[in-house]
């Protein structure tokens, strides 16, 4: 199949699975009443302000914001995980590998435990993310050695020392609001989600996935390995740190968005490159646009399926060791 | 350093849930094996308390007497992994430990295995209803032998109920109001109607939204803003502070009857929540403040002058008006 036709059959799928998504849900919201609510607003048929304002709330309000945190989420993990698996010439390493995850895990339960005010969360999020990636990348810049393998052991440093904190502060939590607060948001999700967060946080998970894609040529100089990379002309440590930095701000904002969802950033670009191929020019899109989908279809199902909801983290370990499992025997050939 | 046993006389008494245990004849102090045990005893005769669960936070401790907030902290057994460390306990040298037998769970055979080996006799008390609670004030008062205390707690607690049960009696069942309980800071955590975290929404005559049995004792269940919307609850009970102020912000909460109608009340939690979590003896004001919020004209009720009465004799607190106002907005 040429590449061009897979894009297109993602990206209409992908479309699909968008528009039918505004029909998943708990409230009984049947496509009738959808469709009279479109013939109200674009033909002004009549129909009940009450009815119509319900429908509004229910479709722009609450569904929205979870498919577009979804679809964002879903395709910054991929790109994430695709980055850091090309970069390492590694297929077992997933976006959590330089201590991101853990540190921005850590910041959002100090968040929660120093103030209740969201924005706090969030941005404590956020940094500590960052902060825990420029640990692991300072540390491995104080010994010499191979570059790659000092990098990965400084990441697992520095996300064993934010799991430590984090235990600390769970320690420390009020049992009966702050402890669940913030296991529950661990465990990922979107039910916290507005317009108005979604709306300002995912310019930068599509402007960081942006400059990957643009940068594709470079990343698959680095899966040459640096010798070969600076042999080429790459400026192997500049395009590394930029890497590093577009993947670690993508990966640290999914957490603020929707706490820690596991798998994706994993089993996705395995998937992508059985379909399409090690070529990051076509890789990095396609294991964006199948995250989105992947992501999107599992919090359908986490939105519709129990009385309660599962959160999305669990989930997505569920739904993703199969289909990893599945994929292992092609994972291999992918990188030919 | 050898911890010498006192030569103190012995006696087997009986404990609430028929288990025979040989306890001291004079007790000095007990351990609580959780916060809902802890306030009890505090309520009761707080000398007595060996150590605390947890600390308290600043708010809480403007409330609370200081010789009780000096204790050491020594943890205890409730739940998510906590449990209390076994040098401290023995450091305080408690007479025996207070449990409430709620639910047998898996963690109950560690707890009396730890207990028979730093030989700490085990006392249960029964703290599931409010008449289960009356009981456990006399026989608590009896047993630490302060049984006026005892009695005027429990007395207390049925006058509460006496007041309560002819409101219920006459209320037609199809004019309860749908309640929903919200927890956790996005307001989309609930307890089931069968958990024993909501049992004060049934008591106060209300119909928990929520029908279902709980996943885990511990509660918490999520649930989708798309299920509360349909369930169009009458009135909301709110728990957490953040939530209390996003509630009337958001737009998929103001389609709801309870916001559009203004019935959506904070649940007063200093210095224990009066509702759950834990659930403690606070729900015996928790019980008239909620009739009193769903009921106002079946039950009329100054719950100003309740809140101050209820307050000098569980915690021995003299609350000014202002107080009063702040508690019960919070």
């Amino acid at each position: 199949m040429k590449k061009q036709v897979i894009f297109g059959v993602l990206i209409l799928v992908l479309s699909g699975v968008i528009l039918l998504s505004f029909t998943q849900g708990r409230y009984p919201l049947k496509l009738v009443d959808i469709w009279h609510y479109l013939h109200h607003i674009l033909f002004q048929s009549p129909m009940a302000d009450r009815t119509a304002n319900s429908i509004k709330v229910i479709l722009f309000d609450i569904r929205l914001p979870r498919i577009l945190a979804a679809v964002v989420v879903g395709a910054a993990l991929s790109v994430s995980g695709t980055t850091f698996q090309a970069m390492f010439i590694n297929p077992l390493v997933s976006p959590g590998i330089l201590g991101v995850l853990a540190g921005a895990s850590f910041g959002a339960a100090l968040g929660m435990l120093l103030s209740s005010d969201w924005a706090v969360v969030q941005f404590s999020a956020f940094s500590f993310g960052m902060i825990a990636v420029g640990l692991a990348v300072l540390l491995s810049q104080l010994y010499k050695g191979d570059r790659l393998l000092l990098l990965i052991l400084c990441g697992v440093i520095s996300g064993a020392l934010f799991t430590a904190l984090l235990s600390i502060i769970k320690y420390l939590a009020d049992p009966y609001d702050q402890l669940p607060a913030i296991v529950y948001w661990l465990m990922g999700g979107f039910s916290m989600i507005n317009l108005h967060t979604i709306s300002s946080l995912a310019p930068g998970i599509l402007v960081g996935i942006v400059v990957i894609i643009a940068f594709a040529n470079k990343l698959n100089l680095l899966t040459m390995g640096d010798e070969e990379a600076r042999s080429l002309g790459v400026r192997v440590r500049t395009i590394r740190l930029m890497f590093i930095v577009a993947a670690t701000l993508i990966s640290s904002l999914t957490v603020v968005i929707g706490g820690i969802i596991g798998w994706v950033g994993l089993v996705i670009p395995h998937m992508s490159r059985m379909i399409v191929g090690p070529d990051n020019r076509f890789l990095l899109p396609c294991s964006a646009l199948i995250g989105a989908l992947f992501l999107l279809v599992v919090d359908n199902v986490s939105r519709q399926m129990f009385t309660v909801e599962i959160p999305l983290g669990i989930l997505t370990s569920l739904l993703g060791i199969p289909a990893f499992v599945c994929v292992l025997r092609g994972a291999r050939k992918g990188w030919s | 350093m050898f911890v010498f046993a006192t030569c103190a006389q012995a006696r087997i008494i009986e404990d609430m849930t028929g288990r025979e245990v040989e306890i001291p004849d004079t007790i000095q102090t007990i351990f609580p094996a959780s916060p809902p045990v802890l306030y009890f005893l505090y309520a009761l005769d707080s000398k007595k308390i060996a150590g605390l669960n947890f600390q308290f936070t600043a708010v809480e401790k403007g409330y609370l007497r200081k010789d009780f907030l000096e204790l050491p902290v020594i943890g205890g057994w409730f739940g998510q992994g906590n449990t209390p460390n076994l040098e401290n306990v023995m450091a305080v040298n408690p007479d025996f430990m207070l449990v409430w037998s709620w639910k047998q769970t898996a963690l109950n055979q560690p707890m009396e295995e730890t207990a028979e080996i730093i030989n700490l006799p085990i006392v249960y008390l029964q703290l599931d209803t409010m008449e289960e609670y009356i009981r456990s004030f006399r026989f608590m008062g009896e047993l630490l032998g302060c049984p006026e205390r005892g009695n005027a707690l429990a007395d207390y607690t049925q006058q509460v109920l006496d007041g309560v049960r002819p409101v219920l009696q006459n209320l037609p069942e199809d004019e309860k109001l749908w309640v929903y309980y919200a927890e956790g800071p996005d307001g989309l955590k609930t307890e089931c109607d069968q958990s024993p975290h909501a049992a004060l929404i049934q008591m106060a005559g209300g119909r928990n939204i929520q029908h279902c049995v709980d996943s885990s004792t511990y509660g918490m269940e999520t649930v989708s803003i798309e299920e509360v919307l349909d369930k169009n609850p009458e009135v909301i009970l709110i728990r957490n502070k953040q939530f209390a102020e996003a509630i009337y912000k958001e737009k998929q909460w103001s389609l709801m009857r309870a916001v559009q109608n203004k019935r959506v009340y904070s649940i007063p939690a200093i210095p224990f929540n009066w509702f759950d979590r834990p659930p403690s003896f606070m729900r015996i004001l928790g019980l008239q403040w909620l009739t009193n919020k769903l009921y106002p004209e079946r039950y009329p009720k100054d719950m100003v002058k309740a809140t101050r009465e209820f307050y000098k004799l569980f915690l021995d607190v003299d609350l000014s008006d202002e107080d009063i106002n702040s508690l019960l907005n919070p």
